[in-house]
């Protein structure tokens, strides 16, 4: 221990650039995933955290939930498979709404505020009562807070805004959840004349102590013409999610694989500089399992410091970040990050030990390395 | 010079470690590249393939094609304004299909073939006439789902198959296999999937317009919009990064590359920087036995250079390795045009570590070697 702190004390420069650059790497696999994370949140978070523990889809939707066309007499049918205790309407519509002065994107969708896919929590404010909406936080930024009023274009009908929920947010727009009797006055509204108002989803609470997945294969079997699937299942079915999640994972599992071996390289090298003060010091009597407890200490607190680097750095890019895609630092994703790294390096750093154990404390006595 | 390649000969272990490091970080760009311009295609391929210099959508339809609408009556005016060369009709509508039993996703767009905002890109097969009822081209993509020339394509909640008569590569919407058909067969299309749709006429979700090469953009553009007097024209460039999505997918990957290569250069350079350190006790014997700086540095950055250049091969071919045996859901479209890029700035980066090593040579006195000290 003392040897390895006065090291790293004594070679400050080197230690200082060792650290700079796995506190690099280990920033890059964090702002990686927490990227990738706030991307596919904003894709399909309305899905993945939905209050109903199973999404019922048409069958032939290939769970593209603006595929989905389910007809509203099917919720008795759902309702009524065993190990169901609730089953509700689920209507999404995608409008052009204004918000002060400006227009933009909104995802509305129909609910039944009292049973499954209801907006819960309700992080600030209540639920919504007639004329009223609540709406994913992160829509703040373009304007959709408590107390503003929401003008639909279409039918020029007004919602104002009373509560928030949080990472709901579907198809990247901003998203708001209303009482599915007003969501079908809005789709009419949208399409005057039209002959039906689809459900999308239907939204089913299970009974305690049943698998969301498999009360979801209970509802396909018996219920014709629909897939019943657990949300995590629904939200990876969404088209493209496939794709962008694949891609993600790729370069997550790339990036951690070459930070491991770029920060196994560093350490390689800076045992391979020190090979002659080690073979020195076996030749006194040090033994090498001291070498070795010393080279891992050495690792553990370069990464412990490149990773309170790589923290900071990410920090600052959060505080930096654009507030219509806001960042945040996950303290789990920072933690397992840090330990999976940290395991990792050690493990290369096994590597520089068997050239430490190798190397011929005679070859002190000849000036050799 | 020589020196430093029989160093590199000497030491192959120690440079093989570098070089290493350099292909994985290489690596690791190219297929971020990749991915980011497989996902950039494959959700924009359908605007960015379709021959035209700008888009009119109705001015509520915030430059969705999904949720705009103009009446196709409109086109004419359109036509008629100066600076428009020609205009196209577009319409979008997102479903699944099956052509035997196998369902797959596809976006059905309608367009008017042989005007402006038909996919350009034509493989196999021929494109449909103006009216053709029923037939449509395809995105080879759904080659994969087992479809071919004469199959028949069939839409969830319709009873009208559509005949595939050709092939266009890059014509990807939203990530979904696109089937191009005449906009009057989409109309009967939509009315059928969507019912809720009848009651909208005749209509179009977008104008693409293909400009006059000698008109002002932003003059006809406005023009465009003062003859309509309900919509918003933008030029093709606008209207891609407006699709849903798109923006945040290419912002968040441009700050992934963006850091990664950041992260990329500093790594290289500490790495040389340390390895510089390490030859502190060398370099000083050398400039004490009358070896100019200049000859040192010459030595670094030849290192540097063979370094990331053999770094950057091997890199280029791993990547080429991984394409290889990438699943199809995963869409990776390496270009030569990124590759090319990253070889000439993983040179330069491998050069400004060499000559931030360059400063410490510099400060190496020669009477250290007498010392001993290294």
């Amino acid at each position: 221990m003392f040897i390895a702190v006065r090291d790293i004390w004594r070679s400050k420069l080197r230690f200082g650039l060792l650290g700079g650059a796995v506190g690099l790497l280990i920033f890059l696999l964090l702002f990686l995933n927490t990227l990738s994370a706030t991307l596919l949140g904003f894709f399909i978070g309305a899905i993945e955290n939905n209050s109903a523990d199973v999404l019922v889809y048409e069958a032939t939707s290939r769970r593209n939930l603006q595929a989905s066309r389910l007809d509203l007499s099917l919720l008795d049918e759902v309702a009524a498979v065993p190990g169901v205790v609730a089953a509700a309407p689920i209507g999404e519509l995608t409008l052009t709404a204004a918000i002060g002065d400006s227009l933009t994107d909104l995802s509305l969708w129909g609910v039944d505020l009292a049973g499954p896919g209801r907006p819960q929590p309700i992080v600030e404010g209540r639920l919504p009562g007639p004329g009223e909406v609540v709406v994913d936080e992160s829509g703040v930024s373009e304007g959709f807070e408590i107390g503003s009023t929401i003008t639909l274009v279409a039918s020029g009908q007004e919602l104002e805004v009373v509560g928030y929920v949080r990472d709901r947010r579907y198809a990247v727009v901003a998203t708001g959840y209303l009482s599915f009797d007003e969501w079908v006055a809005v789709f009419e509204a949208e399409f005057p004349g039209t002959p039906v108002v689809p459900l999308s989803l239907i939204g089913v609470e299970t009974a305690e102590g049943e698998d969301p997945a498999a009360i979801g294969e209970r509802i396909s079997a018996a219920v014709a013409g629909v897939e019943g699937l657990d949300r995590k299942t629904g939200a990876a079915g969404t088209p493209g999610v496939d794709s962008i999640s694949q891609s993600f994972a790729l370069i997550v599992g790339i990036t951690f694989g070459i930070v491991v071996l770029v920060v196994g390289f560093f350490f390689l090298i800076l045992t391979v500089q020190k090979l002659r003060s080690f073979v020195t010091l076996r030749a006194i009597g040090t033994d090498t399992g001291y070498l070795a407890r010393s080279l891992v200490i050495q690792v553990v607190l370069v990464v412990l410091v490149g990773s309170l680097l790589a923290t900071g750095v990410l920090w600052a890019a959060t505080l930096g970040a654009n507030p219509a895609f806001p960042l945040a630092v996950d303290r789990g994703l920072v933690v397992t990050v840090t330990a999976a790294v940290l395991v990792s390096s050690v493990l290369a750093g096994v590597l520089s030990i068997r050239r430490i154990a190798r190397a011929n404390p005679a070859d002190a006595a000849q000036g050799l390395h | 010079m020589r020196i430093a390649l029989l160093e590199m000969r000497r030491r192959r272990g120690r440079w093989a470690s570098i070089v290493g490091a350099i292909a994985f970080i290489v690596f690791l760009v190219l297929v971020l590249a990749a991915l980011a311009d497989g996902l950039f295609i494959g959700s924009t391929g359908a605007l960015q393939n379709g021959d035209s210099d700008a888009l009119v959508y109705s001015s509520d339809g915030r430059r969705s094609l999904v949720r705009s609408e103009l009446p196709l009556a409109e086109l004419p005016a359109v036509v008629a304004v100066p600076g428009v060369a020609d205009a196209g009709a577009l319409g979008v509508l997102l479903s699944t299909a099956a052509a035997d039993a196998e369902l797959f996703d596809v976006a059905v767009i309608g367009h008017l073939p042989g005007r402006p905002g038909e996919p350009t890109m034509l493989v196999a097969g021929r494109r449909p006439e103006p009216g053709e009822p029923l037939v449509g081209i395809a995105d080879r993509a759904l080659r994969d789902e087992g479809i071919a020339l004469g199959d028949a394509v069939l839409l969830t909640g319709s009873a009208q198959p559509v005949t595939v008569i050709g092939f266009v590569k890059d014509a990807q919407y939203l990530l979904a296999d696109t089937l191009w058909v005449p906009i009057e067969t989409w109309h009967a299309l939509r009315a059928e999937v969507r019912p809720e749709t009848r009651g909208r006429g005749s209509v179009a979700q977008a104008f693409p317009l293909r400009l006059d090469p000698t008109a002002e953009a932003s003059t006809v553009l406005s023009a465009v919009d003062a003859a309509l007097g309900n919509s918003e024209t933008v030029t093709t460039d606008e209207a891609i990064l407006s699709i849903p999505g798109v923006q945040q997918q290419a912002s968040t990957f441009t700050a992934i590359i963006g850091v990664s290569f950041v992260v990329v250069g500093l790594v290289t350079a500490l790495f040389f920087a340390l390895i510089t350190l390490e030859k502190r006790g060398q370099l000083a014997i050398l400039k004490a036995i009358g070896s100019s700086n200049r000859f040192l540095l010459g030595g670094v950055i030849t290192q540097a250079l063979i370094a990331t250049v053999v770094g950057y091969l091997l890199g280029f071919a791993f990547s080429r390795l991984l394409a290889a045996a990438l699943p199809p859901a995963v869409p990776a479209t390496f270009l030569p045009g990124t590759a090319l890029t990253l070889l000439l700035a993983t040179i330069a980066m491998g050069a400004l570590g060499a000559v931030f090593s360059f400063r410490r040579i510099i400060g190496i006195d020669p009477a250290s070697a007498l010392g001993g000290e290294a």
